[in-house]
């Protein structure tokens, strides 16, 4: 755990302890205004191991925080969005079925703050007019966390496609993501088109698949952070280059990944830290696709 | 020629020697990856290749990025591709007969599916190697069931639909008109859109397809009666299956068949957990229909299967078929007191 957290817990115990509810609730709020920071400062942490270490204290923390203050709409952002990053960057490339608990967390996180917020239980409730019909009652300011959540969901949906009953809730993903678009256009360096993207790019035509739609979204996200955000671009050549069996292009947008210098664009030093390594690796197993 | 020179040759020609024989299978699905279907043959792939010590081994094309089936029968025809998994569609194009796996109201439950692949295993085997392709393993795609948008209680209300049918599958063809159906055909690419505009308004499929389509989110209601069993099976080329040694293709075919029969029990398992998965987003399924609903299906699938005699396969094959499953049915049957 580092130094800060250990603070933060100390703040939180002696606030606990000493049983005054409003010095806890100044320590929490502290400690919760805190990680605006905090996640700002994970992102743009270089090395991915040490980032991994700090993103985990820095979660179970935000759990501790949750517990004294459940509900918190912050902490509950902060959760969806922390676990999701979590499983995509850390957990699913080593072990997918160990990134499904995390998904299916930050999912929960973000679904407790949504469905209070649109009165409907969105993982229950199959009627799809309700859905959009609650995704209506949204603002521009829950745009990141219904991103966050149709992420974390996103991501549970991509390593349980031999489960009937997750694969089932794809349509409700897709409609959210639809919203985010409309809500905040651009989110997260293009992240809804990044979905749409690969969405569209990995199925199969008769499966509701189109390459056309997909290149589409993909070119959008990557002009979202005009290339810098470097895991759309390894998501373009991992999905769509080898759905269209592009070869060439496959090898020209993963050689940009390797080639672009991180200092260009320091607010995300730990995705596209990640990016270039996964890049790599799929240029070593290029024969395998092609 | 000196030491350094046979050297030379030996570092030249061993490995030429140890890879001679190396077998890479092209084989295409439309399988997506993280599906149980790719999760199979990716642990087939890895047996096969420790077995044969890397001789033999799969790369695999998921998620139909070799096109559909027609595709990949033709890439396999022209040597770009040497093997695929198939439906009925890939089957049909490659050996007709096979198709009588799919007929309309044949089966009635998976072990009578397994006892007709058992029984007539020979009869397959030799339809698929008449047409230059070698079995390597069945895999079932399941019941299928019909998806509407108003709830069915019998044909009456069944004929009121607006259904789609497979564009230019005879099977369809002949159980729709034995059915007194005329059904709207379209491409399977097509039926979402046509499911939204309302140009129909009831498919089928097995209830793990309804799913992965989507089209359970335009088609409220599944009869609870099966009309037939859908097939599919892994094929290889026989040009590419004749050139692996003896030994080896005896390790393909074993190991196939052992990996493909896990995989028809997942699929059998998803089909299952998907009609509850379907009942939890809001599918209403059918009663059962009555024993005499169910006698005047039968005879719509005697008609039916009779009109494709000489289409897809002969009146002797239909008549065995039914003879065994008739033996079967007989010997399944508890004894009387």
């Amino acid at each position: 755990m580092t130094s800060r957290n250990k603070i933060l817990l100390i703040a939180l115990v002696a606030g606990g302890l000493l049983g005054g509810c409003s010095i806890k609730q100044i320590a929490l709020n502290t400690s919760v205004g805190l990680f605006d920071k905090g996640t700002e400062a994970i992102f743009e942490e270089k090395d991915p191991e040490f980032a991994e270490s700090s993103l985990t204290s820095q979660l179970k923390l935000l759990e501790v925080l949750l517990k004294n203050d459940p509900g918190n709409p912050k902490l509950l952002g902060y959760l969806a969005q922390g676990f999701g990053a979590y499983a995509f960057l850390f957990v699913e490339p080593k072990d997918p079925e160990r990134a499904k608990e995390f998904y299916e967390r930050g999912r929960d996180y973000g679904l407790q703050l949504l469905n209070k917020k649109c009165k409907l239980d969105f993982e229950a409730n199959p009627d799809l007019i309700k859905i959009d019909a609650a995704l209506r009652k949204l603002s521009k300011s829950d745009g990141p966390l219904l991103f966050w959540t149709a992420y974390a969901w996103a991501g549970l949906a991509s390593v349980s496609l031999d489960d009937p009953s997750t694969l089932a809730q794809l349509p409700k993903i897709e409609k959210m993501m639809i919203a985010v678009q409309v809500l905040t256009p651009g989110y997260f360096y293009g992240g809804p088109d990044l979905f749409l993207g690969s969405y569209y790019g990995s199925k199969p035509k008769i499966f509701g698949g189109d390459l056309e739609k997909s290149k589409s979204h993909f070119e959008k996200a990557i002009r979202s952070s005009g290339s810098k955000f470097l895991m759309a671009k390894v998501l373009f050549a991992k999905i769509y280059a080898i759905s269209a069996q592009d070869e060439i292009l496959y090898r020209e947008v993963l050689g940009q990944v390797i080639d672009f210098p991180l200092f260009q664009f320091p607010e995300q030093n730990l995705s596209n830290a990640i990016a270039k390594r996964r890049a790599k690796k799929l240029l070593e197993e290029i024969h395998e696709h092609f | 020629m000196s030491i350094f020179r046979y050297l030379l040759v030996a570092l030249v020609l061993i490995p030429q020697m140890l890879f001679a024989d190396e077998t890479i299978i092209k084989f295409a699905t439309l399988a997506p990856e993280g599906s149980a279907w790719m999760k199979v043959m990716q642990e087939w792939n890895k047996k096969l290749m420790e077995k044969t010590q890397n001789q033999v081994k799969f790369k695999i094309y998921s998620g139909g990025v070799s096109g559909d089936e027609k595709d990949v029968v033709r890439k396999i025809r022209l040597g770009q591709l040497h093997s695929g998994g198939f439906t009925g569609v890939g089957l049909g194009e490659i050996a007709p007969e096979v198709r009588i796996l799919d007929a309309p109201l044949l089966f009635h439950s998976a072990n009578e599916v397994d006892h007709v692949l058992k029984s007539f295993e020979p009869d397959f085997e030799a339809a698929f190697q008449k047409n230059g392709y070698v079995l390597l393993g069945w895999a079932e795609v399941g019941f299928v069931y019909f998806f509407t948008n108003k709830p069915i209680q019998n044909l009456t209300e069944l004929k009121s639909i607006k259904m789609w049918m497979w564009e230019g599958d005879p099977i369809a063809e002949a159980a729709f008109k034995s059915l007194n159906i005329s059904p709207i055909p379209l491409s399977i690419a097509d039926v979402m859109t046509s499911l939204q505009t309302g140009l129909v308004d009831g498919v089928y499929s097995s209830p793990l397809a309804a799913i992965a389509l989507q089209w359970f989110t335009r088609t409220r209601h599944m009869y609870n009666y099966s009309f037939a069993n859908a097939m599919g099976a892994v094929l290889v080329s026989k040009k590419t299956f004749d050139k692996i040694p003896k030994e080896q293709r005896d390790i393909l075919l074993s190991t196939g068949r052992e990996y493909l029969g896990k995989l028809t029990a997942e699929s059998r398992r998803e089909n299952q957990t998907s009609i509850d998965a379907l009942k939890k987003n809001g599918v209403m399924i059918s009663a059962v229909p009555s024993k005499q609903q169910i006698a005047e299906y039968e005879s719509v699938g005697d008609r039916a299967r009779k009109a494709l005699v000489g289409k897809l396969f002969s009146q002797d094959f239909l008549d065995r078929v039914e003879k065994s499953l008739q033996d079967y049915r007989t010997a399944s049957k508890p004894a009387k007191k």
